[in-house]
């Protein structure tokens, strides 16, 4: 008899903390309050989010209620949505551009400038990671970069673009000298060896593969997109 | 004359002016830099009074600076703790990456002025941006960072990095107060 | 290697000198060519571009990182500049030496320079209130707010200090024979 108190209740707790996280539905649910016009792309970036594991439920709760709480126009609202939600069905890293959208929130930037400022974070995610994957940098596959092998796993390759991309954003942000293509490579190599996520045989298989030129290249296309 | 002509005229000129005896600076920076010393100097006295009573000043304030931290309660030698001196605020957050731009309360002041914050025990290994709300309203970036980025353009962030296998702080080069 | 430009202000205000030549680098032109508008000498200028660059990596605690750096720099370039004039009773500007006769000459080119000459010299008679925001404006091309902040003076006054600059300016070049007309 005591033995199944002790597990009902053993039960019982995890069932609670299992009840306590958010669900999808729940997530599903805030967007539907805040009054969304284009539901059905939400749930379908955010279902493939939380099945890729890109975000969880828990975040994107917390992004709704953020939202709600914002006095600007819903369509201004559900824009920061379906900016990351697009990037989910793209198969996007979106640890930036969610980061960003609750940076903005709380420093009381206007939605407007939050939404212009992750479309262009999101097109420079998009565009390191296509040529990354020009570099055979992609999910699942392994690298070999001298005796060692590395497993590309999700966490491992959306880091990396997430690194990178962030690295190009603010060096062209900080005013970095765009015809400086060193600099550029360097500042990108510099980030990506200073995150323990990425293994430091990646970085330099990067360092190795990917030119100078390159990287550049999207730095002025950021620019040009900041009008730099 | 149209102003416009006079205009685009002056811009010309200065420019002109400037290009056709650019070959004295070909040289400056070296200059420049050869007459630095390595460590930042003490100011000259051909600043004069004016300057070298400033200097005293700025000296004062940062000597009972480093001494109101060193006495205050506020932790700000441990590197695990964020700290910002600002007497004059009614109250201080912090807002990071790391607890997703949600304003946290810092505890504060102490008699110094000083706002302190321990960072969380389970913060991972990694790269984060943060700064300060100061009564609500005023983000002020962490001036003893060593690294800033710039943010939605006119604003800047501090950044702080935690090393792995370390749940304190290295130094990195974070300034002591 | 180069940086972005905060990280090389970061890097020089922990005592990289290094970074500070790179900053150096970047921005002698404009400096060098605020202080030659202002001062009208190019040995002067010289100094002056020089000295602004060490009272800035001096002083360079007090810019805050959120503002533009080159307005910054260029504040420190006008106050250079004013101190020179002060203290050395300064303005002796060189005759204009005309250093871009290389190749052909033809007689456009000739009337463009002697243009070019006549202006300078009719700048060089403003007196410094008028000509630095001249300078810093059409030179550095800073707006209103950024020259006020330079100077340390109201918008207001630099408008109409600009305003005043080119009237005065127009009437010189007019005396002198020059209508804006190739």
């Amino acid at each position: 008899m005591r033995y199944f108190f002790i597990a009902a209740l053993i039960f019982g707790v995890v069932g609670g903390v299992a009840i306590a996280q958010p669900t999808p539905e729940d997530v599903y649910k805030c967007f539907a309050e805040l009054g969304v016009s284009d539901l059905q792309t939400l749930q379908a970036g955010f279902a493939k989010g939380f099945s890729d594991k890109r975000i969880t439920p828990d975040t994107a709760l917390k992004l709704c209620q953020r939202l709600k709480q914002s006095t600007a126009p819903i369509s201004l609202r559900e824009g920061v949505l379906q900016i990351i939600a697009r990037a989910l069905l793209e198969e996007l890293p979106v640890t930036m551009l969610v980061d960003k959208a609750f940076e903005g929130l709380t420093k009381g930037v206007p939605l407007d400038v939050i939404n212009d400022d992750l479309l262009k974070r999101k097109t420079t995610l998009s565009e390191v990671k296509t040529l990354l994957a020009s570099k055979g940098i992609v999910i699942k596959l392994t690298i070999r970069f001298g005796p060692v092998t590395v497993q590309l796993t999700l966490e491992v390759v959306d880091t990396t673009i997430t690194e990178a991309a962030g690295a190009l954003e603010d060096y062209v942000r900080g005013g970095g000298k765009l015809d400086d293509a060193n600099a550029i490579k360097s500042a990108v190599q510099l980030r990506l060896s200073r995150n323990p996520v990425i293994p430091q045989a990646l970085t330099a298989y990067i360092e190795q593969v990917v030119s100078a030129a390159e990287w550049a290249q999207i730095a002025q296309n950021i620019a040009k997109r900041l009008k730099k | 004359m149209h102003e416009h002509k006079l205009e685009t005229l002056l811009k010309e000129t200065l420019t002109h002016y400037a290009q056709a005896h650019r070959d004295r600076i070909a040289d400056l920076e070296y200059r420049v830099v050869e007459e630095l010393p390595e460590s930042r100097p003490a100011p000259r006295g051909r600043w004069g009074l004016v300057g070298m009573s400033a200097v005293a000043v700025a000296a004062v304030f940062v000597l009972g600076l480093w001494v109101g931290l060193s006495l205050s309660g506020a932790p700000c030698h441990d590197p695990t703790v964020l700290c910002l001196v600002y007497p004059q605020a009614k109250s201080v957050s912090l807002a990071s990456q790391f607890t997703l731009w949600e304003p946290v309360p810092m505890n504060g002041p102490d008699r110094s002025g000083v706002w302190w914050i321990r960072l969380p025990k389970d913060i991972k290994p990694g790269r984060y941006e943060y700064g300060f709300i100061v009564d609500g309203v005023r983000w002020v970036y962490d001036p003893r960072a060593t690294e800033f980025v710039h943010t939605f353009d006119d604003k800047i962030n501090s950044v702080l990095y935690i090393p792995p296998a370390s749940s304190a702080l290295l130094e990195e080069g974070r300034e002591q107060p | 290697m180069g940086e972005g430009e905060l990280e090389l202000i970061q890097r020089a205000l922990h005592g990289d000198v290094g970074a500070w030549g790179e900053i150096v680098r970047r921005y002698k032109d404009a400096v060098f060519g605020i202080a030659l508008g202002i001062l009208g000498n190019p040995a002067d200028a010289e100094d002056a571009a020089h000295d602004a660059f060490i009272r800035a990596y001096e002083g360079l605690h007090t810019f805050q990182l959120d503002k533009r750096f080159s307005t910054w720099i260029f504040a420190v370039t006008a106050n250079v500049c004013k101190n020179k004039l002060r203290r050395e009773r300064l303005f002796t500007p060189l005759k204009y030496i005309s250093r871009l006769t290389k190749g052909n000459d033809p007689a456009q080119e000739l009337a463009h320079q002697e243009r070019t000459r006549i202006i300078q010299e009719s700048l060089d008679q403003l007196k410094p209130a008028y000509r630095m925001p001249l300078v810093l404006r059409y030179y550095a091309e800073l707006d209103y707010k950024e020259i006020a902040e330079a100077l340390g003076l109201p918008e207001g006054t630099v408008k109409t200090r600009l305003h005043r600059a080119k009237a005065e300016l127009k009437r010189i070049l007019e005396q002198k024979g020059v209508t804006g007309h190739a």
